[in-house]
Protein backbone atom coordinates (compact mmCIF):
# COMPACT_ATOMS: atom_id res chain seq x y z
CA UNK A 1 0.00 0.00 0.00
CA UNK A 2 1.83 3.15 -1.20
CA UNK A 3 0.06 6.10 0.67
CA UNK A 4 1.51 8.86 2.76
CA UNK A 5 0.08 8.74 6.54
CA UNK A 6 -2.82 11.34 6.07
CA UNK A 7 -4.07 9.09 3.61
CA UNK A 8 -4.03 6.37 5.65
CA UNK A 9 -5.87 8.23 8.18
CA UNK A 10 -8.59 9.12 5.85
CA UNK A 11 -9.05 5.95 4.92
CA UNK A 12 -9.22 4.52 8.82
CA UNK A 13 -11.99 7.23 8.87
CA UNK A 14 -13.83 5.99 6.37
CA UNK A 15 -14.14 2.52 7.23
CA UNK A 16 -14.79 4.04 10.84
CA UNK A 17 -17.58 4.99 9.42
CA UNK A 18 -18.51 2.75 7.07
CA UNK A 19 -17.01 -0.74 8.52
CA UNK A 20 -19.06 -2.66 6.12
CA UNK A 21 -15.96 -1.42 3.29
CA UNK A 22 -13.55 -3.62 5.10
CA UNK A 23 -15.16 -6.23 3.27
CA UNK A 24 -13.56 -4.95 0.10
CA UNK A 25 -9.95 -4.39 1.27
CA UNK A 26 -7.45 -7.66 0.66
CA UNK A 27 -5.76 -9.73 3.20
CA UNK A 28 -2.69 -7.75 2.66
CA UNK A 29 -4.57 -4.45 3.34
CA UNK A 30 -6.20 -5.58 6.10
CA UNK A 31 -2.75 -6.71 7.59
CA UNK A 32 -1.17 -3.22 6.71
CA UNK A 33 -4.25 -1.34 8.64
CA UNK A 34 -4.57 -3.48 11.55
CA UNK A 35 -0.29 -2.63 12.06
CA UNK A 36 -0.82 0.82 11.32
CA UNK A 37 -3.85 1.47 13.60
CA UNK A 38 -2.56 -1.13 16.46
CA UNK A 39 0.57 1.85 16.55
CA UNK A 40 -1.77 4.37 16.73
CA UNK A 41 -4.16 3.07 19.46
CA UNK A 42 -0.81 2.43 21.31
CA UNK A 43 -0.01 5.85 20.78
CA UNK A 44 -3.06 7.36 22.26
CA UNK A 45 -3.28 5.03 24.93
CA UNK A 46 -0.16 6.13 26.46
CA UNK A 47 -1.49 10.07 25.54
CA UNK A 48 -4.36 9.34 27.52
CA UNK A 49 -2.28 7.58 30.27
CA UNK A 50 -0.05 9.97 30.87
CA UNK A 51 -2.78 12.51 31.53
CA UNK A 52 -4.33 10.49 33.85
CA UNK A 53 -1.28 10.61 35.58
CA UNK A 54 -0.80 14.06 35.59
CA UNK B 1 14.72 -40.88 -15.85
CA UNK B 2 16.58 -40.88 -12.72
CA UNK B 3 14.99 -41.61 -9.29
CA UNK B 4 15.68 -39.07 -7.03
CA UNK B 5 15.17 -37.32 -3.50
CA UNK B 6 13.10 -34.60 -3.23
CA UNK B 7 15.09 -32.71 -1.23
CA UNK B 8 18.15 -33.87 -3.26
CA UNK B 9 16.54 -32.65 -6.36
CA UNK B 10 15.91 -29.02 -5.26
CA UNK B 11 19.56 -28.79 -3.63
CA UNK B 12 21.08 -30.04 -7.19
CA UNK B 13 19.04 -28.70 -9.01
CA UNK B 14 17.46 -25.38 -8.00
CA UNK B 15 14.85 -24.58 -10.22
CA UNK B 16 12.20 -25.79 -8.05
CA UNK B 17 10.93 -22.97 -5.48
CA UNK B 18 9.34 -23.57 -2.30
CA UNK B 19 5.92 -23.86 -3.57
CA UNK B 20 6.67 -26.51 -5.55
CA UNK B 21 7.12 -28.97 -2.68
CA UNK B 22 4.14 -27.52 -1.17
CA UNK B 23 2.21 -28.84 -4.13
CA UNK B 24 4.20 -32.24 -4.02
CA UNK B 25 3.04 -32.45 -0.20
CA UNK B 26 -0.09 -31.78 -1.19
CA UNK B 27 -0.35 -34.40 -3.85
CA UNK B 28 1.17 -36.63 -1.34
CA UNK B 29 2.04 -35.87 1.97
CA UNK B 30 4.35 -38.51 2.68
CA UNK B 31 7.99 -38.38 1.54
CA UNK B 32 7.94 -38.24 -1.91
CA UNK B 33 10.95 -39.19 -4.38
CA UNK B 34 10.73 -37.55 -7.99
CA UNK B 35 11.93 -38.33 -11.30
CA UNK B 36 13.61 -35.78 -13.59
CA UNK B 37 13.30 -35.98 -16.85
CA UNK B 38 14.87 -33.65 -19.70
CA UNK B 39 13.16 -29.96 -20.74
CA UNK B 40 10.99 -29.75 -23.60
CA UNK B 41 10.14 -26.85 -25.76
CA UNK B 42 6.99 -25.37 -23.73
CA UNK B 43 6.22 -22.76 -26.66
CA UNK B 44 4.16 -24.82 -28.54
CA UNK B 45 3.26 -27.40 -25.93
CA UNK B 46 1.63 -25.27 -23.95
CA UNK B 47 1.20 -22.25 -26.02
CA UNK B 48 2.45 -20.23 -23.18
CA UNK B 49 3.42 -17.35 -24.76
CA UNK B 50 7.58 -17.03 -24.95
CA UNK B 51 7.85 -20.04 -22.80
CA UNK B 52 11.05 -21.87 -23.62
CA UNK B 53 11.03 -24.94 -21.87
CA UNK B 54 9.37 -27.40 -19.46
CA UNK B 55 10.89 -29.47 -16.65
CA UNK B 56 8.99 -32.31 -16.25
CA UNK B 57 8.61 -34.19 -13.06
CA UNK B 58 6.74 -37.70 -12.02
CA UNK B 59 6.06 -38.16 -8.31
CA UNK B 60 5.83 -41.09 -6.72
CA UNK B 61 1.99 -41.17 -6.79
CA UNK B 62 2.02 -40.93 -10.51
CA UNK B 63 1.18 -37.33 -10.51
CA UNK B 64 3.51 -35.27 -13.53
CA UNK B 65 4.88 -31.88 -12.58
CA UNK B 66 5.65 -29.12 -15.23
CA UNK B 67 7.74 -26.40 -14.49
CA UNK B 68 7.18 -24.24 -17.37
CA UNK B 69 10.27 -21.64 -17.46
CA UNK B 70 9.75 -17.85 -18.87
CA UNK B 71 6.10 -18.32 -19.71
CA UNK B 72 4.61 -14.88 -19.89
CA UNK B 73 1.19 -16.25 -18.93
CA UNK B 74 0.50 -16.80 -14.87
CA UNK B 75 1.77 -20.52 -14.76
CA UNK B 76 4.07 -21.55 -13.60
CA UNK B 77 3.73 -24.93 -13.12
CA UNK B 78 1.23 -27.91 -14.39
CA UNK B 79 -0.03 -30.75 -13.11
CA UNK B 80 -1.14 -34.00 -15.01
CA UNK B 81 -1.94 -37.38 -14.02
CA UNK B 82 -0.43 -38.41 -17.54
CA UNK B 83 2.40 -37.49 -19.14
CA UNK B 84 1.49 -34.47 -21.35
CA UNK B 85 2.45 -34.63 -25.42
CA UNK B 86 5.92 -33.97 -25.21
CA UNK B 87 7.06 -33.73 -28.79
CA UNK B 88 7.58 -30.84 -30.60
CA UNK B 89 4.22 -30.14 -32.71
CA UNK B 90 2.90 -27.77 -34.97
CA UNK B 91 -1.04 -27.21 -35.86
CA UNK B 92 -3.21 -25.18 -37.09
CA UNK B 93 -5.85 -24.24 -34.48
CA UNK B 94 -8.70 -24.11 -37.35
CA UNK B 95 -7.88 -27.65 -38.58
CA UNK B 96 -9.74 -29.33 -36.18
CA UNK B 97 -9.97 -32.38 -38.57
CA UNK B 98 -6.17 -32.66 -38.31
CA UNK B 99 -5.90 -32.20 -34.86
CA UNK B 100 -8.53 -34.92 -33.99
CA UNK B 101 -7.34 -37.44 -35.81
CA UNK B 102 -3.71 -36.33 -33.76
CA UNK B 103 -5.21 -36.64 -31.04
CA UNK B 104 -8.05 -39.27 -31.91
CA UNK B 105 -9.64 -40.77 -28.54
CA UNK B 106 -7.38 -37.82 -26.46
CA UNK B 107 -8.10 -34.84 -25.14
CA UNK B 108 -9.99 -33.73 -28.38
CA UNK B 109 -13.55 -35.76 -27.39
CA UNK B 110 -13.41 -34.74 -24.10
CA UNK B 111 -12.71 -31.30 -24.61
CA UNK B 112 -15.58 -31.40 -26.93
CA UNK B 113 -17.50 -32.76 -24.26
CA UNK B 114 -16.65 -30.01 -21.80
CA UNK B 115 -16.18 -31.11 -18.17
CA UNK B 116 -13.56 -31.64 -15.37
CA UNK B 117 -11.04 -32.96 -18.38
CA UNK B 118 -10.51 -29.17 -18.96
CA UNK B 119 -7.49 -27.60 -17.25
CA UNK B 120 -8.92 -26.23 -14.18
CA UNK B 121 -6.03 -23.31 -12.27
CA UNK B 122 -5.87 -23.22 -8.96
CA UNK B 123 -3.94 -21.34 -6.66
CA UNK B 124 -1.82 -23.70 -4.38
CA UNK B 125 1.46 -21.51 -4.34
CA UNK B 126 0.80 -20.96 0.06
CA UNK B 127 0.10 -17.42 -1.18
CA UNK B 128 3.55 -16.99 -1.17
CA UNK B 129 3.90 -16.38 -5.20
CA UNK B 130 1.05 -14.76 -7.12
CA UNK B 131 1.22 -17.45 -9.30
CA UNK B 132 -0.48 -20.56 -10.28
CA UNK B 133 -0.67 -24.23 -10.94
CA UNK B 134 -2.95 -25.97 -13.34
CA UNK B 135 -4.29 -29.48 -12.49
CA UNK B 136 -5.01 -30.98 -15.55
CA UNK B 137 -6.87 -33.80 -16.31
CA UNK B 138 -5.60 -37.29 -17.13
CA UNK B 139 -6.77 -36.92 -20.79
CA UNK B 140 -5.42 -33.51 -20.95
CA UNK B 141 -2.68 -33.77 -24.18
CA UNK B 142 -1.86 -30.45 -25.00
CA UNK B 143 -5.49 -28.64 -25.15
CA UNK B 144 -3.36 -25.19 -25.36
CA UNK B 145 -2.97 -26.08 -28.21
CA UNK B 146 -6.10 -25.33 -29.43
CA UNK B 147 -7.62 -21.82 -28.45
CA UNK B 148 -11.37 -23.02 -29.54
CA UNK B 149 -11.03 -26.29 -28.07
CA UNK B 150 -9.35 -24.97 -24.88
CA UNK B 151 -12.61 -22.22 -24.51
CA UNK B 152 -14.98 -24.62 -25.80
CA UNK B 153 -14.39 -26.40 -22.26
CA UNK B 154 -15.73 -25.81 -18.39
CA UNK B 155 -15.38 -22.35 -18.65
CA UNK B 156 -12.65 -22.13 -16.08
CA UNK B 157 -10.11 -21.17 -18.92
CA UNK B 158 -10.62 -18.63 -21.56
CA UNK B 159 -9.11 -17.77 -24.92
CA UNK B 160 -6.56 -20.67 -24.87
CA UNK B 161 -5.13 -19.22 -22.80
CA UNK B 162 -5.54 -19.91 -18.61
CA UNK B 163 -7.06 -16.77 -16.82
CA UNK B 164 -5.87 -16.14 -13.26
CA UNK B 165 -8.17 -18.46 -11.20
CA UNK B 166 -8.24 -16.34 -7.96
CA UNK B 167 -9.42 -17.65 -4.71
CA UNK B 168 -12.40 -15.60 -4.78
CA UNK B 169 -13.62 -17.02 -8.13
CA UNK B 170 -12.35 -20.52 -6.95
CA UNK B 171 -14.36 -20.23 -3.36
CA UNK B 172 -17.76 -18.71 -5.56
CA UNK B 173 -17.34 -22.22 -7.85
CA UNK B 174 -17.12 -24.07 -4.74
CA UNK B 175 -20.10 -22.59 -3.00
CA UNK B 176 -21.71 -22.57 -6.20
CA UNK B 177 -20.95 -26.18 -6.46
CA UNK B 178 -19.67 -25.96 -9.67
CA UNK B 179 -16.20 -26.91 -8.97
CA UNK B 180 -17.50 -30.09 -6.52
CA UNK B 181 -19.90 -31.22 -9.44
CA UNK B 182 -17.27 -30.99 -12.10
CA UNK B 183 -15.00 -33.03 -9.80
CA UNK B 184 -18.08 -35.48 -8.65
CA UNK B 185 -18.72 -36.13 -12.44
CA UNK B 186 -15.46 -37.04 -12.99
CA UNK B 187 -14.69 -39.44 -10.80
CA UNK B 188 -17.94 -40.88 -11.18
CA UNK B 189 -17.08 -41.66 -14.81
CA UNK B 190 -15.05 -45.22 -14.97
CA UNK B 191 -13.14 -43.81 -17.98
CA UNK B 192 -11.29 -41.78 -15.87
CA UNK B 193 -11.44 -43.30 -12.35
CA UNK B 194 -8.43 -44.24 -11.36
CA UNK B 195 -6.10 -43.78 -8.68
CA UNK B 196 -4.38 -41.20 -10.89
CA UNK B 197 -7.48 -39.11 -11.48
CA UNK B 198 -8.44 -39.47 -7.81
CA UNK B 199 -4.98 -38.40 -6.79
CA UNK B 200 -5.38 -35.30 -8.52
CA UNK B 201 -9.06 -35.13 -7.44
CA UNK B 202 -7.81 -34.94 -4.08
CA UNK B 203 -5.27 -32.22 -4.41
CA UNK B 204 -7.54 -30.19 -5.79
CA UNK B 205 -10.20 -30.72 -3.13
CA UNK B 206 -7.53 -30.24 -0.75
CA UNK B 207 -6.36 -26.88 -2.24
CA UNK B 208 -10.08 -26.18 -2.10
CA UNK B 209 -10.11 -26.28 1.62
CA UNK B 210 -6.86 -24.57 2.31
CA UNK B 211 -8.71 -21.73 0.44
CA UNK B 212 -11.48 -21.80 2.54
CA UNK B 213 -9.12 -22.13 5.91
CA UNK B 214 -7.38 -18.65 4.02
CA UNK B 215 -11.00 -17.19 3.58
CA UNK B 216 -11.58 -17.90 6.97
CA UNK B 217 -8.24 -16.68 8.31
CA UNK B 218 -8.87 -13.34 6.49
CA UNK B 219 -12.35 -13.20 7.87
CA UNK B 220 -10.96 -13.37 11.36
CA UNK B 221 -8.74 -10.45 10.47
CA UNK B 222 -11.41 -8.13 8.85
CA UNK B 223 -13.45 -8.85 12.37
CA UNK B 224 -10.36 -7.89 14.42
CA UNK B 225 -9.75 -4.63 12.48
CA UNK B 226 -13.60 -3.77 12.69
CA UNK B 227 -12.75 -4.51 16.20
CA UNK B 228 -9.49 -2.10 16.40
CA UNK B 229 -11.64 0.76 14.39
CA UNK B 230 -14.27 0.83 17.31
CA UNK B 231 -11.84 0.93 20.17
CA UNK B 232 -10.02 3.74 17.77
CA UNK B 233 -13.05 5.71 17.92
CA UNK B 234 -13.46 5.23 21.95
CA UNK B 235 -9.93 6.52 22.23
CA UNK B 236 -10.61 9.61 19.64
CA UNK B 237 -13.57 10.49 21.62
CA UNK B 238 -12.23 10.70 25.27
CA UNK B 239 -9.01 12.73 23.64
CA UNK B 240 -11.28 15.42 22.81
CA UNK B 241 -11.64 15.90 26.25
CA UNK B 242 -7.79 17.22 26.15
CA UNK B 243 -8.56 19.16 23.13
CA UNK B 244 -6.95 16.30 20.71
CA UNK B 245 -8.46 16.22 17.37
CA UNK B 246 -11.32 13.61 17.54
CA UNK B 247 -9.76 11.78 14.83
CA UNK B 248 -6.89 9.25 14.19
CA UNK B 249 -4.06 11.52 13.94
Amino acid sequence: MDTNNNEIDDLINTFTEQPELVDNLTDEQVEYLTKYLEAKIKEKEEFLKSKEEA
Amino acid sequence: MENMNVGTTLTEYGELEQNIIAVIKKCNEKNLKVKLSDSYDASNLFNVKNATSVNHYVLDNGLNVYKILNGDEAIDYMISSEPLYTEKISIDSNNKKHLNKYYSGTSCIEYSMGGIGNAIPIDVTDYVMPKHISFLGPNYRGSGLDKNIVSSGSGLVTSGYFRPYSDKDLLKDCTDGKLITYLTKYVQNPRFASEKTLGCVKAITATIEKVKEKANEVEQKKGFFRNLLAKNKKLDEQMEIFGKQGQVR
